[in-house]
């Protein structure tokens, strides 16, 4: 079950700064699309336009051809596109259990609901020892994880994540991008949003980058790999 | 130099045209005329107090009218009771109000925003309810330590006296008010007093102070990392504010002949708050011009009076919708006049 | 001993009804961070409505068990719809404002419906006694009939307003909604209709709080809702504000804390309680009994 999401010319603007410039990104169905970038060239902006949080001052979002733009972000959910925040935002005060259950709110489908909550624990044995323990306590390893099972909880056609390996460890990061491709493999578009390029390309297979609001490369994720500028801007030489 | 010679001179200037209006205008004027100038030069005075702490350091004070009731009684008192003259019972009535707000203001400045309403609040309420029962408190000092009497060992005169003093302080007339106050208010002191509130005020707001103020009302955490101690920010403003509350209040006291404790109910330090956010809260003529429209409005709104208070109450509701900024925003009214003139003569560079 | 016991029944029985107020000031102040200022005029105009209600059926005192139930849910029902149009048409426009202009709307709010009820139907209007008040003797201790009514009413409401937040879909967007507001969006929650769904529910409870406090003082007036309002929100923050609970305990303290120093100090200093807890609270715990500690983010 998975969809592509065609973003055309984006043009978003935070008061007077123009964030985004006339970014264009194809997601290709069945594919992991990676957007890199420095911090502050856009790239939160971008998904939480994709979101419903933001409002573009022009341009398209398209999921499958139908417009997201000018949705409410509940409506954009329902159509299919979930997203891992920046930072994890898990809701500390409630339980793990309580956290995946609002990932699947918008459905009311309660075998599926069920499966896909099962499969989740799968995914994440770790989360299924803490269910009842409250989001907040857990480690940022395990909040990164809850945050991504809870937006698979919503069954998307589209998953975003956004900047997964924020602050964690390098070990636990490399558990994190093998569920990612688990989950692509699973047959789940994944637009992904990232600082480390390295652990993206490798997990992509189309990428794209960000500068200071405009999209300056596009090319399959193994080029980047090897493209030299981007080895001395983003993997350090 | 020649800028403060100016200044210096300008202000003799006024104030001898305040006293020769009062002197050779006043007499002639119709008494209901003057009264509304006497109301307006009081609201004046309170709202500017108040726009230095909510307009310019960004504290919400809800408790204004409280610090306006301690200056207003305790300038009576000082008149009734201790036969201190007008002009020097209208100062103290400011420096007790002042000190009121230091009590107040350095506990609780550590607060964030609604809780130092809150607290604000309960301020005034607590004043209110002083007042309302200061019978009791006399009857109470009266038992503890007795009244002065001429005969007695050394330790009892001295209790003595100083529960005659705080009896005397002490008996504020409760609910039914306190009467007797001498009718001294007159044209030319509350003229004076608002042209002092408002050339301090603003000499104090244009010196490298008046910077500190704004910046602490618009990134505290920032200006602290600077080095500025921004809870003493926070407490002077709170303490001037109250200050000029207090002298307020005192006019008041002095206008009215006789005070009573819901004259100061925290509604009224509500419609002040409003005044000050409607003018502009960031700006001192924008209060002040708000300040003195809305108290002249019920005057023209004669039909409507019955109506005021809920006209007040939408204008404040669609005023926050549609123009958080108030009137002025954070420009004074000399930068709105000189915007006009030069929209109006602009200049042309030359080719 | 009496004595004693029988202040205790008061005193639960006063803090009953400013927990019902208590809980939708903190539940606004938990979904939105604001001080629904207008929240003791909601409470006032729920008397109104009961009043009103009251007199169109022309139910009088004695009417009946059946009469006061009716009447109590009118004004819930009431409450709530007020409640949603006021979130709807004052704050609503507001919510990208500064917290300062939106405490000033609500402020208006508040005065605006004072004045309306005042311009409408006046003061000092008597509401009847519904239901036939008795006493009973329980173990020596004289038992207000009303007493019991307020405490069993409340119970049951509290009951189920528990069950709602912890057991339902919609309790659960609530609690997501008041952690944050961006991330429940991201959830699907529909944000703007659950905090409407936050204000009626908060609202409603002050409705069947406004029937109770009529039951035991029947005077109705535009200006009655300003000291219970205030004592409320004063429960809401001993409690600490944004905790459910925290109203709750908030709420029974003070109300047993005013009967008291009503009863055994003086009845003049009663309403003063009330703010002294308040400055107390503010100056050495401000996060409450049950309150999160409030940390600024730079």
């Amino acid at each position: 079950m998975s969809a592509s999401l065609v973003i055309a010319n984006l043009d978003v603007y935070y008061g007077q700064i123009h964030a985004l410039r006339g970014v264009s990104i194809e997601v290709e169905k069945g594919r992991v699309t990676t957007l890199l970038g420095a911090n502050g060239a856009g790239k939160t902006t971008l998904l939480r336009t994709i979101s419903g949080l933001l409002s573009p001052r022009g341009g398209s979002i398209r999921l499958d051809g139908e417009e997201l733009v000018g949705r409410e972000p509940h409506e954009i959910v329902r159509r299919g596109v979930s997203q891992s925040p920046e930072g994890r935002q898990v809701f500390p005060g409630l339980s793990v259990k309580e956290n995946l259950d609002l990932g699947a709110y918008t459905r009311s489908d309660k075998v599926g609901i069920k499966a896909d909550f099962d499969h989740v624990l799968t995914l994440w044995p770790r989360l299924g020892e803490r269910l009842a323990q409250r989001a907040g306590t857990l480690s940022g390893g395990e909040q990164q994880m809850l945050a991504i099972a809870r937006a698979m909880m919503a069954r998307p056609k589209v998953l975003l994540l956004d900047e997964p390996s924020l602050g964690l460890a390098p070990v636990i990061v490399a558990g994190i991008f093998e569920t990612i491709k688990a989950i692509n493999d699973g047959g789940t578009t994944v637009l992904l949003v990232e600082q480390n390029a390295h652990l993206a390309l490798k997990v992509a297979h189309m990428g794209y980058v960000l500068e200071t609001g405009a999209i300056q490369k596009c090319a399959p994720a193994a080029e980047l790999l090897a493209d030299p500028s981007i080895r001395e801007a983003y993997l350090g030489g | 130099m020649k800028g403060a010679a100016i200044g210096y001179a300008l202000f003799v200037v006024a104030l001898a045209a305040i006293w020769g209006v009062d002197q050779f205008v006043i007499p002639y004027t119709d008494r209901y005329l003057t009264d509304m100038l006497l109301r307006v030069a009081i609201c004046v005075i309170s709202v500017s107090g108040l726009a230095l702490v909510l307009g310019f350091t960004g504290q919400f004070s809800l408790g204004h009218a409280g610090f306006m009731a301690v200056g207003a009684y305790s300038s009576a008192v000082m008149s009734m009771k201790f036969g201190v003259p007008f002009p020097l019972a209208v100062l103290l009535g400011g420096l007790f109000a002042g000190v009121a707000g230091l009590a107040v203001g350095v506990p609780s400045l550590r607060l964030t925003g609604d809780y130092l309403a809150v607290v604000t609040l309960g301020f005034n309420q607590i004043i209110i309810v002083a007042v309302q029962n200061s019978g009791s408190f006399v009857d109470a000092v009266r038992a503890l330590f007795g009244t002065s009497g001429a005969e007695g060992k050394p330790a009892e005169l001295v209790l003595g006296s100083f529960g005659e003093v705080l009896s005397r302080f002490g008996d504020l007339g409760g609910a039914q008010g306190l009467t007797g106050v001498p009718l001294e208010t007159n044209f030319g002191w509350a003229f004076t007093w608002l042209l002092l509130a408002l050339v301090t005020l603003r000499n104090l707001l244009r010196s490298p102070h008046g910077r500190t103020f704004a910046a602490v009302r618009d990134n505290e955490i920032a200006t602290r990392s600077l080095g500025i101690d921004t809870t003493r920010v926070k407490v002077t403003a709170f303490v001037i504010g109250a200050f000029w509350a207090g002298v307020a209040g005192s006019l008041t006291a002095f206008k009215l002949s006789s005070i009573f404790p819901n004259q100061f109910e925290s509604k009224v330090s509500i419609e002040l708050l409003a005044m000050v956010v409607l003018g502009g809260s960031g700006s001192l003529s924008g209060p002040v011009l708000s300040a003195s429209l809305l108290t002249l409005l019920p005057e023209f709104l004669r039909g409507l009076a019955e109506y005021r208070m809920m006209i007040y109450a939408l204008l404040l509701v669609v005023m926050m919708i549609v123009r958080p900024k108030g009137l002025l925003g954070t420009r004074e009214l000399s930068d709105v006049i000189l915007a006009g003139y030069r929209r109006l003569f602009p200049v042309r560079k030359p080719a | 001993m009496t004595l004693f016991l029988q202040q205790l029944i008061n005193g639960l029985s006063l803090g009953a009804i400013y927990a019902l107020i208590a809980l939708g000031y903190t539940m606004v102040y938990g979904t939105l961070q604001l001080i629904n200022f207008a929240h003791s005029e909601v409470f006032m105009m729920g008397a109104f409505a009961a009043f009103l209600f009251a007199g169109a059926m022309g139910w009088g005192d004695g009417a009946g068990v059946g009469a006061a139930a009716a009447v109590a849910l009118v004004a819930m029902g009431s409450c709530a719809i007020l409640g949603m149009t006021i979130e709807r048409i004052a704050y609503r426009p507001m919510r990208k404002s500064t917290r300062l202009n939106m405490l000033i709307t609500a402020i208006g709010v508040s005065i605006f419906l004072q004045n309306l009820a005042l311009r409408l139907w006046g003061t000092n209007l008597t509401f009847p006694d519904l239901i036939a008040k008795t006493n009973w003797e329980i173990a020596g201790v004289n038992v207000a009939s009303n007493s019991v009514m307020v405490l069993g009413v409340t119970l049951v409401l509290m009951i189920g307003l528990t069950w709602l937040i912890e057991k339902t879909k919609i309790g659960l967007a609530m609690r997501a909604v008041s952690h944050s507001r961006e991330t429940a969006a991201l959830m699907g929650i529909p944000v703007d209709r659950t905090i409407s769904f936050t204000f009626a529910l908060g609202s409603a409870l002050a409705g069947a709080g406004a029937f109770l406090f009529l039951l035991g003082a029947p005077k109705v007036d535009p200006q009655m809702g300003a000291m219970p309002g205030l004592k409320a929100f004063v429960a809401a923050v001993l409690g600490g504000i944004g905790s459910v609970p925290g109203a709750v305990v908030g709420a029974l303290v003070l109300g047993l804390c005013e009967t008291f120093v009503s009863g055994y100090v003086s009845s003049t200093w009663r309403d003063a309680v009330a703010f002294c807890v308040l400055i107390v609270i503010l100056l050495y715990k401000p996060s409450g009994l049950f309150g999160k500690h409030i940390v600024e983010k730079v």
